[in-house]
């Protein structure tokens, strides 16, 4: 049963690192990376409506994860309507009102919901990796199988939209879609990532490692590649810390990739 | 089809951000042949937005413009693929790690169908518009290690690979060494011997004033639209600029001192 347990976990934790490699780096090279923090609370607002619905009687079923991936989506969507016209500084200010404006709404709930129900919301700021659903990690799947597909069809696309997006759409490309669907997929995988591990342990390895690898790298498909070995380092020296001594995973994970991360910039600069 | 319609027109062109700060006011412009224009005039006055409106990125407020015939609301789409264009390098995010190749395709690939998979020819056209600007040999180089010059030449690659009949430039001297500048300008005189039309934002009208055929002062309105020796003239330039401009002749050629820098 152990051994099953921290099997989930590693497979859990191998598919947030894919998450990571694949949503973050369009994150980060997008410059937005603050997307990443706004959605993880914007998820945790949505929660927060959702267990009240619930719990209120309003909504017959559990509605916490609808709520916390409606609120995601709902960011991303204002977000990419703000960014339109390409102004990266426009959607970061909007990221920044919607997050204000959910952890309002989570505040807000929490109040009126019942304290056994509180920890479903608090899950999603502090998740532990061993508490992850079979759920869960089939949800992480289907979004990585997802993203996978999306980028092995259209990954000049979004690399074109990344690097020069009136460049883009002055040579023919439609760039609202990909637009569009770059930052509604990130959305949707910080808010699964969020709901299975948390948000802190989010933050620690969606970010840091693909910057860490965009320092580095020479072409897309070795920030990808990087990207995705310094993430699985970050989680999984997090988890088998975890079981030889009592310290949190996220911390963990997050000092490793914040290691990672200032090593490359020493790389970049020698290199320079 | 290029030859029954004008290659641009601007009919009352009216660009206004929003609601309030108008950005082009009342433009009205005819090219009816290839020429080589240069459009200046000061920080803000509308020149990166006068580009955008011709490829149908930024939509008019008021009045309309034609491309080659298409309107550059409706039919946006066409336009595009009779024009080249080369933004503000500023613009471009140099975290992104893409080979000079990739770069180039840019050019063609939005162009194609899904699965935009480049073809041997389409590689072929990248590796001839490379030659062409004199960067043959660095396109396995990654963009953002090259010097400002040369990335300017792989913007210029990708916006010529698909032989547009029209070429618009947003400041492509800005940041770039003079032996680069020359080269550039004297690339764009072949294109124009060869019939593309080409419209170049430039900061500064001195390395450029020899090479073209049509000025055109620029400030929220058309200042003065002519031949070099028309608009050079210091009035006219003092009008556009809001103070005093001196211009000077040397070897035939007019300059104007400014003192305006670009930020
Ligand atoms: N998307 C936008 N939304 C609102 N205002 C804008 C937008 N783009 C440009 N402007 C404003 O419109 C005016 C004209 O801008 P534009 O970029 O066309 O000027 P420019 O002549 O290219 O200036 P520069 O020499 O600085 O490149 C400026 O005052 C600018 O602040
Ligand atoms: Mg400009």
């Amino acid at each position: 049963m152990i051994g099953y347990i921290v099997l989930r976990a590693a497979l859990g934790l191998a598919l947030i690192a894919a998450l990571s490699a694949l949503a973050g780096t369009f994150a980060v090279l997008r410059g937005l990376s603050f997307i990443v923090a706004g959605v993880a609370h914007a998820a945790l607002g949505g929660a927060a409506l959702g267990v009240f619905l619930s719990s209120s009687g309003i909504l017959p079923f559990d509605a916490s994860l609808y709520g916390a991936i409606g609120a995601g989506l709902l960011l991303a969507l204002t977000a990419a309507y703000v960014g339109e016209r390409g102004a990266v500084g426009e959607m970061e200010t909007a990221i920044g009102v919607a997050f204000a404006l959910a952890m309002c709404v989570a505040v807000f709930f929490m109040y009126y919901i019942p304290p056994e129900q509180a920890p479903k919301i608090w899950g999603f700021l502090v998740g532990d990796v061993m508490l992850l659903t079979d759920s869960d990690v089939l949800l992480l799947l289907c979004i990585t199988l997802a993203w996978l597909a999306m980028v092995a069809l259209f990954h000049r696309e979004f690399t074109y939209i990344v690097f020069d997006i009136e460049g883009a759409e002055a040579h023919g490309l439609s760039v609202r879609r990909y637009h569009y669907a770059l930052l509604l997929m990130i959305a949707l995988s910080v808010t699964v990532s969020t709901k299975a591990i948390g948000a802190i342990i989010v933050y620690a390895v969606m970010i840091a490692p693909v910057a860490a690898a965009a320092n580095i790298s020479s072409s897309m498909k070795k920030v990808f590649g990087y990207g995705f070995i310094f993430a699985s380092t970050a989680c999984f020296s997090g988890l088998l810390l975890s079981l030889v001594l009592d310290i949190s995973p996220s911390a963990v994970a997050g000092i490793v990739s914040a290691s990672i991360y200032l090593t490359t910039l020493f790389i970049k600069k020698g290199v320079r | 089809m290029g030859s029954e319609h004008p290659v641009i027109e601007m009919n009352s062109l009216w660009v206004v951000y929003d609601h309030t700060h108008p950005a082009l006011v009342d433009v009205s412009v005819v090219v009816d042949k290839p020429e080589f224009i240069i459009v200046i005039g000061p920080n803000g006055a509308g020149k990166t937005t006068l580009l955008k409106v011709l490829l149908g990125m930024i939509k008019p407020t008021k009045g309309w413009a034609r491309v080659f015939g298409f309107d550059v609301v409706r039919e946006a789409e066409e336009i595009r693929r009779l024009t080249g264009y080369v933004p503000q390098r500023d613009i471009i995010n140099f975290e992104v790690p893409l080979s000079v190749k990739d770069v180039v395709l840019m050019g063609l690939l939005p162009k194609k169908r899904i699965p935009r998979i480049p073809s041997s020819s389409d590689l072929k056209r990248v590796e001839e518009a490379l030659e062409f600007v004199g960067m043959g040999d660095l396109w396995e180089e990654k963009f953002s290690d090259l010097s400002g010059g040369q990335q300017q030449r792989v913007l210029l690659a990708r916006a010529l690979v698909s032989e547009p009949k029209l070429l618009l430039l947003d400041e492509p001297l800005s940041a770039v060494d003079v032996a680069s500048q020359d080269a550039i300008l004297r690339i764009l005189r072949h294109l124009r011997e060869e019939g593309t039309t080409i419209v170049m934002v430039s900061h500064d009208i001195n390395p450029v004033v020899e090479y073209v055929d049509k000025i055109m002062l620029l400030n929220k309105r058309v200042v003065a639209y002519g031949t070099p020796s028309e608009v050079i003239r210091e009035e006219v330039f003092s009008e556009a600029y809001g103070y005093k401009v001196k211009i000077i002749e040397h070897a035939g050629v007019c300059y104007a001192i400014t003192g305006d820098v670009h930020a």
